[in-house]
Order: C-alpha cells, then structure tokens, then sequence
C-alpha cells in the first residue's frame, strides 16, 4: 500500500515509462519480482531502471508535478525519511555488534566495525539534520517522520528492514551507498567485486535491486536552480542547526547550514558526496577505513566479515523488533516481537525516548539560536543538550536490550533489540508552551515507566534507571516555569 | 607478641592540608558519598567516626559520630579542619607500616616523652614577591615531647616590635589506654588579615603587624607585571597606579595567616640486642587552604591529581576501573554546577578576554553562545555520567585538551574540555596527562568489553 509520500512519487527517465508505471511496477516487483508486468513494461526495464547504477538517471518526482519549490520540499521529505531510515538501520547493527560468542582474537575487529558504522550512523544524522536546515531555508514543514512498520517497499533504496549485521545485510548498506558504476571499469577486479556484492545484497533484499541514494540528492539540487530567489529564507538560518551545536568537533559529521542558493546546494552536494566515496577503499582489512565515504567505510567491513559459515560477529538480537502486546498475524512479524515482559518494557523505554530525541531535535530547530536585545537566554541550548542526553540515552538502553532476554522462557538465544518504532505522532504543537508541556508529559511517562522497570530491574541497571529518574525530575523542574506550572 | 626493635618511622599522612577557621571546636570527620538512588545528583555528606580532644590534657576523650554535619559552630564560626599526623612504624625488614602505640614503646622500655616533636612553618608570601629574606614569616617550636598545646607564632624581621602572624598550633595527643597512638594534631590559624598600621590597615579587620619603615611590602609593585611570583602577577590587594599606561599595581601591605611547613618527630633508642643506640626519624608536610569551599563539589584536577601524576607517571599501563573515570566525570559537573558559564564564554570575561589581552586573539565568546546556557551545560555533563553508569563512555573522551594543546587557540581548540577554565601556566585549562590517559584507557576497554556488552565512545 503506498504511503503518503510514496503515492505520490514518480520515477522518470524517458516519456515512454511513466512514473505512475514506475511505481506501481516497483510494488508489483516487491510482490512477484520475477515474473511482474504491468502496463507493457517488462521487469526487465524495471531492473534496467532500478538497478543501483542503471544509465538511465531515473529521477524522481512529484505525480502530479508541483511549482518547483514545493516539489524540492516534497523530495526533501523523502530525502529526511531516507537518511532517518538509514540512519537506525545502521544504528540498528552496529548495536547488534557484539557478544560472548565473539573469539577474543576478533573482539578488537568487531570493535572497529561497530565504531566505524556507528560513525555512519552519526553522520545519517547529520545529513538528515543539514536536510532539516534547507527546509528552514525554503520555509517548508520540518520533519523527522518516518516510515513505521510494515514499511513499504519503494521508498527506501532497500526494504527497511532492522536486522543484526551479517554479510548479506552489509551487501544492501555497501551498495545503497555505492558511487556511479561508471567510476569502475567493466573487466576490472574493483568491478567484479561490486557485482557480486550486488548480487549478494539483491538476494537479501527479495530479490529487488538496491538502489543509490545520491540520485535523490541531485534531482533535488537541480531543482532548486528554478526555485525564485526571494523564497530563501536567509533569516532561517538563526533557526537552524549549526555545527557548532551539534558537531560535537567529529570531523567527517556534515551539519550544514544555508542562507542562499549556493550554499544550499553544496550543503546537498556534501551530503551526497559523504554517501558515496569515489573509488573502492584501498585500505588493508586491519585498519580502520581511510576512504571517509560511507561507501568506503562499509566496503572495508564488508570485506572483513566472516561468511555464514564463520563465527558470528552479532548478539542474537531478532529482526524487526517490536514491543506490540498482542500476537502479529505475520509470522515475520511475530518472530520479532519481544515477549519477555521486562524486557517490552525497556522496549518501550527506548522508543520513548526515541521519541523525546526527535521532538527535542525538532523543536531545537523550532526555536532561534541566537539571542536578540530582550532575551537573556533561548532554551535552544537546553533542547540541544536534551538532544544529546537523549542519544546517549538510546545506546545505553540498546546495550541493555542485548543483554536480556526476548522471550518469556528467559532464554539469552534470543535476546532483546532496539525497536525504534514511530510515535503515534511528531507534531509539534503550534504554542511554545503546549510544546513544553508535551516535554513534561514525556518526561512523567518516562517516570513512571522506570519506575516499573525497576520493580524487577537487575542490580547491574539499578543506578543507570535511578539516574534517569533524577535527570527527568530535574528536567520537569526546568520545565515548570517555562510553561509556568 | 612484645616488639624487640623500630626499623623505621614515618608520619601518615606524609601531606595534610588543613583549613583555616576561627571557630575552637575543630571541623568533624566526614565521608562524601554518592547516593545509589540518585547517581547523577549531588553528592552525600555523611557524618564519620571523630576523635574528641581535650585540649587541656592533649587526651583524646572519645570517639564519636556526630548526628550531623556542620562547617560552623553555633556562633557562625568556620570550624577549622586540623589534620592529625600518626607516627608509623615498620618492626621487621619485611613487615608492614603499624600504628605505633604506647604499648610498643613500653615493649622497648620507652615512654611516649621518649619523642621529640618540631614544627617548623612559615608564610613566605611576602618574600616570594619582594625578594627580602627579612620578609619571611616562619613560626619554630623546637623539640618539644609534652602535650601542652604550642601555638605557631610568625615571626618576621620586618614585623612591629612584639608582633607576629599567629600561624595555629600543634599538639602532641597524650596517649591513653583507649588511644594509645603516638599522633600530633596540628590546628590552622583562624583566618585573619594582618597588615601595616595607619591608613592602608585602617580597618578593624586588619591586624596591624608589618613596619613599612623597614620592609617595602606596602606600595610594592610586580615589576612588569611580571609573572614570576605568580601567574596571573598582581594577584595581591592593591591599587592601580594612576600614571596613564601603566600596569603597576601597588600592593597595600597585607598577609594571611596560611602557612605551609614540616612537621617532624625522632626517636632516639638503645636496641638491645646490638646494644646500639638509634635515632630514628620522619616527617610530614603540613599545608592550609582558606575556607572557601564547596564541601560536596570536588575541582577537576586537583593537587592529589598532580601528586599521583608525579609517583606514577603519566602513562596507564593497569586496566581503569570504570568508577575512576566516573569520579573525574563527576568532579567536571561538580565544577560546571559551580560555573555560570553563559558570563564565562563572554568575549569580556574569563578566558575569552585573557586570550585578547595575552595574545591579542580576536575577543570572541568560547563556545556558541546558543549552548552555553548554565543548565543546559550542566544538563549535558550530568547525561554523560548517566551514560558512563550504563557502560557508554559518551563524547567525554574524545573532546579532552591534551597537556600540549592549551596554547591553541583555534575555534576547536578552545572549545576542547576542560572549557572556559585557566591552568596554572594561565593557559585553558587541561586535565593531567594522567587524567586523560586514564579516560580514554577506559573508554577503550569499554569499546573492548564483549563478553556483557559492547559499547562505543562519541
């Protein structure tokens, strides 16, 4: 079923294969990918226009076609639920990193992989955060909205899909991130070696070609030539996040603001160029990875990851983890469900404050950064620093979620994972004090959540809850006079 | 089993640092704790075990515990914190420090008179600047092996006739029955301004003690605004000098009744199975901090940071125990909690405009001003000890100033951490080598800790 971005996006490259074709052939693919066709377009002009580094330049595009700013809002949404979806995807495995059953000669490797994709994780983060700056700077709607499960297929360069890091789903996060093919010449060793990733990561993706990211971005810059001048909004730029803020001095983070045209589409450019380095990673197996390029980084772990016959690099953690009280009728969907009562609970935990990471992100971004003559202070720094509290908050809690178990036996074969499931909304409200309040509301559900967890909590999480329950106690006690209650 | 010989002495603690106080009744003992329903919040001052003494005997009368614990007496005095010194001694070449004791020196027919004591302190601020040995205050008891309490009194070439610093006091505790221990307590001073006479000491406040006819502490200047005594120079009460473009500061002529010194005890024995006589001996170092203080809040480096760098080294080679790294964590929010940093990251104030005056860097705030609101620092750095209680090293180790960078003032330089915060060279403030090592050993080991969890830094 499309979603509400995806009924509306059109992928186009010749006016014979029209969008509205594209996509409904894309969802056809997803059901039957090898026997599909629709309206007289065979699969393989699908794999022709789907494949990761097809020579058409498939663009994508609003169905119908918008005046030209709304449309860069519009695929500037689609790029914000791509880079979020990216983002706890890679967080997703690189929590999943870890373990007992690691050889104690290949922990120090396991290590690096995990800091490696957790450093593109963060840098997600700051493509989506940049994203959030060019909407501020067209004076579109924020968002960090995302898609919940169960995730439809032709929004994401690959299903969306939570799952422990194994070589298969390496192969997906190495082409999604891949450069143009045209940068590696057919016949050579580089070239092959992409192939059979590339047939690896379709085979993982049911059996969908993996599409690049970089085309979004560059449709999006190139649309942003026609858009008028006097629609930048050079003011926005108090509102928006700026490296100084979140940067946090992590060199390769991207967190661009823009005032202009120009420095809109390098913001863009920059991002994109993150994504995808621009030859294949030179860098010995042992080190850590010198291509800055996700696409780099990911190579180098690809390359080192042990076979599925080798040992294995992840905690048991399940695939798509839910915190869903009842039964899910799909049976792959109910594989992932966690049943072990405390550990929902710390399930829930962590979505909670999933959602306060993203509404503190948003209403940061909401909020002017720079004082003017009658402000003492902004809360902007407050939010931001919430923000981060909130991320240590999200690895912290993933960590523990490794370490109990999934389902009610108790049994550690199968242990908790991160659910990351979407809110029921991420409105933020209009008046700034009814958006204080959702803060507080947050912080009391927090409360009483901990306070449940920690009925039954082990020794070893006691101080870690109780901490979080004096922190969210002083947070509520800054919140009361700013919405004076 | 009855000793036979003393190999060797030593005061423990080798270095106490007392605090003035002008209350009588000496500051109780206390512990600081870290309250396990609340790790992140302040910390916990829980009354501790104190020896009662009475000055008039030099007997300790009791242990207790107070029900409470108080800094002032009830007339709103300072209570003075006045360390004990405990002699130690090693009876076999093999054996460990014990607690020497009445009971010992009996064994080797011995009474605690057989010990002499000595106390030599002094306050050589004055000199320190001034460069005139007529300056130096210094207080010596000389040997003394009774219990009466011996007050310190500084005295000083360049004083008024019949004037001195009053420095406190030492006695040497009477041994009992119930505490038979060989220790001296050691009482700082009350915490007083002494100065010269007249119109620069006009003041009740001010003890009239130092002649400006013989010594030329009042009016004295750093010359240059040198920094050779002290860095910052001038960090003395004075006055500017008028004359247009200069840096003089002229100093009004006061002292405080600080003092630092040694402490030092012999005891001299016949053996008796070699039938020689021994002398043998130790001492302590004795120091006095004012008493402004912040008794649950902990500075970020402190002397005993120096001092371990010094016996240890700079490097960690042992695994760091992950309570270690949380103390230094904690002791940063204890610090941030004490700062206003929003007035700090000024261009105007703090290190911002040392940088312009020192270096004539462009007078720009530290960090973006947006972030440097007090609560949401302090918000932040509680969130990283929280993080550290759940095995996540965040962001803490990543971002310290290393001993070799506190001279770079880049944008990113000045923002590494400690933030806003003047070293002891008058450059931002770095942790110890040591303190750094420590931090990223452990986030390290807890990068490398697979067998629970596996947890990454930044």
């Amino acid at each position: 079923m499309p979603s509400r971005l995806t009924r509306h996006l059109q992928w186009t490259t010749t006016p014979e294969l029209s969008g509205r074709a594209y996509t409904e052939t894309r969802a056809m693919a997803a059901m039957r990918p090898q026997t599909a066709r629709v309206q007289g377009v065979s699969t393989d002009a699908l794999a022709l226009l789907a494949a990761p580094n097809a020579p058409t330049d498939a663009r994508p595009s609003h169905d119908p076609p918008l005046a030209v700013r709304e449309e860069a809002i519009y695929l500037l949404h689609i790029a914000a639920e791509v880079e979020h979806a990216l983002m706890v995807q890679y967080l997703y495995a690189a929590y999943s990193l870890g373990g007992p059953q690691v050889p104690p000669e290949d922990r120090d490797r396991v290590r690096r992989w995990r800091e490696s994709i957790l450093g593109i994780a963060r840098e997600e983060m700051g493509h989506l955060v940049t994203v959030q700056n060019i909407l501020l700077l067209l004076g579109g709607p924020l968002t960090l909205s995302r898609e919940d499960f169960p995730v439809p297929a032709d929004l994401y360069p690959f299903t969306f899909r939570l799952e422990p890091l194994t070589q298969r789903s390496l192969a997906k996060y190495v082409i999604a991130e891949m450069p143009d093919e045209s940068n590696f010449q057919p016949g050579t060793p580089e070239r092959e070696e992409l192939d059979r990733i590339k047939k690896v990561a379709q085979l993982d993706n049911d059996d969908i070609p993996v599409d690049r990211v970089g085309i979004l971005y560059q449709q999006i810059i190139d649309l942003l030539n026609a858009v008028a001048s006097e629609d930048f909004d050079a003011d926005s730029v108090r509102f928006q996040a700026r490296p100084d803020e979140w940067g946090l001095g992590y060199q390769n983070l991207i967190i661009l603001s823009a005032s202009n045209l120009a420095e809109a589409q390098a913001a863009l450019r920059s991002v994109a160029e993150q994504g995808e380095g621009a030859s294949m990673d030179p860098t010995p197996p042992t080190a850590l990875p010198v291509d800055p390029s996700h696409f780099g980084r990911f190579l180098n772990v690809y390359r080192q990851f042990p076979d599925a016959a080798g040992w294995v690099p992840s905690h048991p953690v399940p695939t798509n983890p839910t915190t869903a009280s009842m039964p899910h009728e799909d049976p792959d969907m109910e594989q992932g469900r966690i049943t072990n009562e405390q550990t929902r609970m710390w399930g829930q935990l962590f979505n909670l404050r999933y959602k306060m990471l993203l509404l503190y992100l948003l209403h940061a971004c909401s909020t002017s950064g720079r004082l003017t003559a009658n402000e003492a202070r902004t809360p902007r720094g407050l939010l931001v620093s919430w923000a981060f509290g909130e991320m240590y908050n999200l690895r912290s809690i993933a960590d523990i979620l490794t370490t109990l178990p999934q389902h009610e036996d108790g049994s550690l074969e199968h242990v908790g994972g991160a659910p990351f499931e979407m809110p029921y909304s991420l409105a933020l409200p209009d008046r700034e004090a009814s958006r204080w309040r959702f803060h507080r509301d947050s912080l009391t559900t927090s409360m009483s959540l901990t306070a449940e967890i920690l009925k039954h909590a082990e020794p070893a999480h006691r101080p870690y809850l109780h901490g979080l329950q004096g922190l969210d106690q002083a947070a509520q006690n800054i919140i009361f006079p700013i919405i004076g209650g | 089993m009855p000793i036979t010989r003393i190999l060797e002495l030593r005061i423990l603690p080798p270095f106490a640092i007392g605090r003035l106080g002008s209350s009588p009744d000496p500051m109780d003992n206390y512990e600081v704790a870290i309250r396990e329903d609340d790790p992140v919040g302040f910390r916990q001052i829980l009354p501790a075990d104190t020896l009662v003494v009475d000055r008039g005997s030099g007997e300790i009368t009791g242990l207790v515990k107070p029900p409470r614990v108080q800094f002032r007496d009830a007339a709103g005095r300072i209570r003075p914190v006045s360390p004990f010194l405990e002699v130690w001694a090693r009876f076999e070449a093999d054996g460990p420090l014990l607690p020497l004791t009445a009971h010992h020196l009996a064994d080797l027919g011995l009474t605690p008179a057989d010990l002499q004591w000595s106390a030599h302190l002094g306050n050589i601020k004055v000199f320190r600047r001034t460069g005139d040995t007529h300056d130096k205050v210094e207080a010596m008891t000389g040997p003394f092996s009774d219990h009466t309490v011996r007050e310190l009194h500084g005295l000083c070439d360049n004083f008024l006739p019949d004037t001195f610093l009053f420095l406190g006091s030492v006695q040497y505790i009477k041994p009992t029955e119930a505490f038979p221990e060989i220790r001296l307590r050691f009482t700082p001073a009350p915490g007083k301004v002494y100065g010269p006479p007249g119109p620069d000491g006009a003041s009740d406040n001010v003890v009239p003690v130092y002649d400006p006819t013989r010594g030329h502490w009042v009016g004295f200047a750093d010359p240059d605004n040198s920094r050779l005594s002290t860095n910052p120079a001038t960090i003395y009460a004075g006055r500017a000098d008028p004359t247009p473009g200069s840096d003089l500061w002229f100093s009004r002529g006061f002292l405080d009744d600080e003092c630092d010194g040694i402490i030092d005890v012999q005891l001299t024995y016949t053996e008796k199975a070699a039938g020689t006589q021994k002398t043998l001996g130790a001492y302590a170092r004795v120091s006095v901090g004012p008493p402004t203080f912040a008794p649950d809040s902990f500075p970020v480096r402190t002397v005993a940071d120096e001092l371990e760098q010094a016996m240890l080294g700079p490097d960690v080679d042992a695994p760091v125990a992950q309570g270690e790294v949380a103390e230094i964590v904690r002791r940063v929010i204890d610090t941030v909690r004490l700062m206003n940093t929003e007035v700090m990251n000024r261009p105007t104030q703090g290190m911002g405009r040392m940088d312009h005056l020192d270096v004539a860097r462009a007078a720009e705030p530290i960090q973006d001003p947006s972030i440097i609101d007090a609560l949401a620092i302090r918000s932040r750095h509680e969130r990283v000890l929280l993080a550290l209680e759940s095995g996540t090293l965040a962001w803490f180790a990543r971002v310290l100033r290393d001993y070799d960078e506190v001279g770079d003032l880049s944008d990113e330089g000045r923002r590494k951490m400690p933030s806003l915060m003047r070293g002891a060279d008058a450059r931002h403030l770095a942790l110890t080598r040591r303190q750094v090592n420590k931090v990223r050993a452990a986030a390290r080991a807890l990068l490398a800790a697979e067998a629970n969890t596996d947890h990454t830094e930044g």
